[in-house]
């Protein structure tokens, strides 16, 4: 038995609950391919680097299985054909590499969600004037991949809560540059 | 003699906890071996040795593979 971990991307469209039925499907598929589901770990919506689908956003989700050779290569067929799964990425990995995410579904959808809500907010704000500027701003630094606006990141765990943290902190940047360009 | 003092230390085998970093996960720290177009860079540039260069280079490949790293960037259109 080998182990292996798949990254999807789920399409952006998908509410709480229906994204939560699609990891559930997806689950019970493994389930049924006699491949067993270790840990499940959902990101967030991230921005993409590029479209796919001609879609600007995606949920990531990642998922640590247990399993022989000639079960995985099945999951790529079944993955391939499912509408609402934008890309996927199946890996070999080791045994010390699968983590145990202490946190339910139901809480890292939740988790994601109010990242996104955030986000959502963000753009919302948008149509004033001062952030729109203030976003075009950080949008360039953002995507771009200069040395230097990487080296003081942290070290991007797999772990949703960080990555709920990191877009949390942001956010808060985002705000705090916005209350700063009303207060001028 | 000038060749050896432009040479540069590797920073996996000045700090062996960075190894670990190598991931298509870890797509932040990645970043730092790429270019503003997208391009990898070249371990002579970095100095980074052949051994992890060839670990980036397949974990920036698949960080593109997922989306996660661009394949091209034009930073005019950013």
């Amino acid at each position: 038995m080998n182990y292996y971990e798949t990254l999807y991307i789920v399409h952006p469209a998908l509410e709480s609950g229906r994204l939560k039925d699609i990891i559930l499907s997806t689950q019970s598929m493994f389930e049924g391919m006699n491949i067993e589901v270790l840990n499940t770990d959902i990101w967030g919506k991230k921005k993409l680097a590029y479209l796919i689908d001609k879609q600007q956003y995606g949920t990531y989700v990642l998922v640590q299985l247990k399993s022989n050779g000639q079960d995985i290569n099945k999951i790529s067929t079944e993955l391939e054909h499912n509408p609402n799964i934008l890309a996927y990425l199946t890996n070999r990995i080791t045994e010390s590499e699968i983590q145990k995410n202490p946190r339910t579904l139901d809480e890292q959808i939740l988790g994601s969600k109010s990242s996104e809500s955030g986000a959502v907010k963000d753009s919302d704000s948008a149509t004033r004037s001062n952030t729109t500027k203030v976003l075009e701003k950080n949008k360039p630094a953002e995507a771009s991949s200069s040395s230097e606006a990487v080296e003081g990141d942290k070290p991007a765990e797999a772990s949703s809560s960080s990555e709920a943290v990191e877009s949390d902190n942001n956010n808060e940047e985002l705000r705090n540059e916005e209350n700063n360009g009303t207060n001028e | 003699m000038a060749l050896t003092n432009n040479r540069k230390i590797c920073p996996f085998k000045e700090d062996h906890k960075l190894i670990s970093k190598i991931n298509y996960k870890d797509y932040k720290f990645l970043r730092k071996f790429i270019t503003e177009q997208g391009k990898i860079i070249p371990g002579f540039v970095t100095g980074v040795s052949s051994k992890y260069q060839r670990m980036l280079t397949k974990e920036i490949k698949k960080a593109r593979n997922i989306a996660l790293l661009p394949y091209v960037h034009d930073p005019r259109n950013a």
